[in-house]
């Protein structure tokens, strides 16, 4: 299961997002459209978020999952998200 | 640079001291810089070559050993700055008045006189008194309206150094304090230029503590007061605890600290909470900050660090595969209104078992002679056995879009009649369609509840207004019900309750509705819906009707406090009436022909994606410059596709936010 990491928090910037650690003092400025799957991913959802940024960037579906995947992936590698054992 | 915290106590209680609980009132706990601490501390000054140690707290003078340590600091070459609230000890202020004139000065936070109490304002008027052009003023912006004119006339009265010091009341990462809010900058730009000119007549030159940007002044402002660092003083000023730790600034606080034991030099503190904040300084204080000419040319950082990182946002979330119940917000249970249908008293027990807690009221029309219920006459077999017996809470519908004579002479029977229906069969209340007759409804029964009608048409906060004392809950407009921002503001300007209607399906805003409805209302034989033309015209105006699916509700959730089912004529079979019903109540995903909507819902069986809801909730209905609808519309017709081919989007430039 992957989950938001404690001490995660988020700035919304005119070019994206810039995702902030408070706890380990890092932050990394995201751009869009990762920036949109990351406020996405707040409230849907991936198979949403992948519907979502097909639409609003007007990729092919294959394409959004593409972004999505990646993004998720990245942020993990970052600590923004953090895989836990157990169900979900 | 570096200022010394000799004790955490003050004896004034700022509401914007960005200190926090790094400061306490002179009844609390106190923490005291010790000596040997300040010996330190101003061995680091001497390493780092600093020549001023800058004494502050707290109210610095409270230390039981102040006197002592000016002493110490000017025996050891320093020349000393107190920042101060001028309210202090005799002790304190003789030390200050009996050291050399010019090496020491008093930097005061000022208040304006009728802000002191009158024996604190003695104490204040007798440390300029005594200390003169010693003492210059400081002045924290805690509001959009400063009033900074006492400054002047206070430097004046008492002859005091000829210099104000300007702060931003900033916001303490840890919250609690008040601060100037970003939005107002400008405002504050504004009044400050304001006053820069008064003081400037008078001889008073002004300076800027932290955290000011370029953009809050004006070009004119700028070239005027001609500092162009003004934008790039968000820098650790260190700031030494009375713990003998080191802070970054008060501000930031919590975030990181140094010991002044581990510390070599100034410079290399400076160094370490750079280096600490560096990743932070990406966010700004405006989003617009990343396409600011200022900031491409360094000429500013972003403003204050600590307001920047307070527009961030969190929230714990999961990413999940797949579609789930909200893990942290468990599904609101939201009050129902629901239509009578003609049905004996089983059908409405079984309503009241099956969605227990679920059912605010079941709404039922009086016959066609009390007044006309925004439809024809419906069959009401039941009608009595309903009344009389029904296990849920009923109201009266007095639905009439227009009244059959002017409201004086409809108003008295109608009176009567809800009176009786209250007597008779415990009517608990009543929806009404026309203000001046719920009026009078109100004025003869002040305790009977009453609900503005959808057809009151109310859409705007100022109509809301209108219905002050009159209406306990309002039913918004159909031409707003799929406007979530415009629901947003109706909802914060109506003190009362919000009850959505989820399925009645005319067009938003349709110019035939209020003949439609006077005509259903008003006993014609066939009444028409007038839309129909159009609507063969262009069908994909049918997406643009007032519903809501119930899988949709919880876009909702926060914006009204009920919903209410539209479907007296639509629904009157009892088996679909309960499925549509129980769809909503559990969120259970229905398409838009399914939910007993209006003429001008959608016929077919239209698969209506989230992005589709997402995109036409916030969208201000603007069809003239956008083809969303008719492409939606269109592609479905055409492929049957669950989704429509879009034109190109661009993102735009908050989209973050704006999905918010």
């Amino acid at each position: 299961m992957i989950r938001s990491a404690p001490d995660t928090s988020w700035i919304v910037q005119a070019d994206g997002v810039v995702l902030v650690n408070s706890r380990r003092r890092t932050a990394v400025v995201v751009r869009y459209p990762e920036a949109a799957v990351w406020d996405l991913l707040t409230r849907h959802p991936v198979a949403e978020v992948t519907r979502k940024v097909a639409c609003i960037a007007s990729l092919e579906r294959e394409e959004a999952e593409r972004v999505v995947r990646s993004a998720i992936d990245q942020w993990v590698a970052q600590g923004f998200l953090r895989e836990e054992a157990g169900g979900g | 640079m570096a200022n010394l915290a000799l004790t955490n106590v003050c004896n004034l209680d700022c509401p914007y001291c960005f200190a926090g609980s790094n400061v306490g009132h002179v009844e609390g706990p106190r923490q005291d810089l010790s000596e040997s601490k300040f010996e330190a501390a101003l061995d680091l000054l001497e390493r780092s070559g600093i020549a001023e140690a800058r004494l502050l707290g707290g109210e610095p003078t409270l230390h039981p050993r102040f006197a002592h340590f000016v002493e110490r600091a000017l025996t050891r070459g320093f020349r000393v700055a107190v920042f101060s609230n001028a309210i202090m000890p005799e002790s304190a202020l003789r030390s200050l008045e009996e050291a050399p004139a010019e090496r020491v000065s008093l930097l005061v936070n000022a208040r304006a006189e009728q802000d002191h109490q009158p024996a604190q304002w003695e104490k204040v008027r007798e440390t300029y008194r005594r200390l003169g052009n010693r003492v210059a003023l400081g002045y924290n912006i805690d509001s959009r309206a400063p009033r900074m004119d006492f400054l002047l006339d206070h430097i004046v009265r008492f002859g005091l150094s000829p210099l104000v010091r300007l702060g931003l009341a900033h916001p303490r990462l840890e919250g609690g304090n008040r601060s100037l809010r970003p939005r107002d900058y400008p405002s504050v730009g504004g009044r400050i230029l304001e006053f820069a000119e008064a003081a400037r007549a008078v001889g008073v030159a002004l300076e800027f503590d932290c955290g000011f940007v370029p953009c809050m002044f004006s070009q004119t402002g700028r070239e005027w007061l001609q500092m162009p660092d003004l934008g790039r003083r968000c820098n650790p000023i260190l700031d030494l605890l009375p713990n003998g730790e080191f802070i970054s600034c008060y501000p930031l606080a919590t975030l990181h600290r140094e010991k002044l034991t581990q510390i070599v030099d100034a410079a290399e503190l400076r160094r370490r909470f750079t280096a600490q904040f560096d990743d932070l300084r990406q966010a700004t204080l405006y989003p617009e900050c990343v396409q600011c000419e200022f900031r491409a040319r360094g000429e500013c950082t972003g403003g204050c660090l600590s307001a920047s990182l307070l527009r961030s946002r969190s929230t714990t979330f999961t990413v999940s595969e797949r579609r789930q119940a909200p893990e942290q917000k468990p599904a609101k249970i939201i009050p129902w209104a629901i239509p009578y249908i003609d049905q004996p008293a089983e059908f409405w027990q079984d309503l009241a078992r099956s969605f227990d807690g679920h059912i605010r009221e079941v709404y039922f029309p009086p016959p066609l002679e009390v007044l006309g219920t925004g439809r024809p006459e419906q069959p009401s077999r039941f009608r009595e056995e309903f009344l009389r017996h029904a296990p849920l809470a009923r109201s009266l519908l007095l639905n009439a879009i227009t009244l059959p004579a002017p409201v004086e002479q409809v108003a008295p029977a109608v009176i009567e009649a809800v009176r009786r229906y209250r007597d008779e069969y415990g009517i608990e209340s009543a929806t009404v369609a026309n203000l001046s007759l719920a009026e009078r409804i109100r004025d003869a029964m002040p305790e009977f509840p009453l609900t503005a009608s959808i057809l009151m048409d109310i859409f705007q906060p100022n109509q809301a207004l209108m219905l002050k004392g009159v209406c306990d809950t309002l039913v918004p407009a159909s031409r707003m019900v799929r406007d979530l921002n415009a629901l947003k503001v109706l909802r914060a300007a109506f003190p009362g309750r919000i009850r959505l209607l989820v399925n009645e399906a005319c067009v938003s805003g349709c110019p035939y509705r209020v003949e439609h409805f006077h005509e259903m209302a008003s006993g014609f034989e066939d009444p028409r819906s007038l839309c129909d033309d159009l609507l063969a015209r262009e069908p994909w105006l049918r997406l643009t009707g007032s519903w809501i699916l119930p899988q949709h509700l919880p876009y909702y959730e926060d914006i009204c406090d009920e919903m209410k089912l539209a479907g007296r004529v639509t629904l009157h079979d009892p088996v679909k009436y309960r499925r549509v019903l129980a769809a909503y109540i559990r969120r259970q995903p229905l398409a838009p022909h399914e939910i007993g909507g209006g003429p001008a819902s959608p016929l077919e069986p239209i698969d209506i994606s989230e992005e589709f809801v997402y995109r036409t909730s916030r969208c201000g209905q603007t069809c003239h410059s956008c083809s969303f609808c008719r492409d939606y519309y269109d592609s479905w017709r055409s492929s049957r596709a669950p989704y429509p081919q879009l034109v190109q989007i661009r993102l735009p430039a908050a989209a973050g936010r704006a999905m918010a």
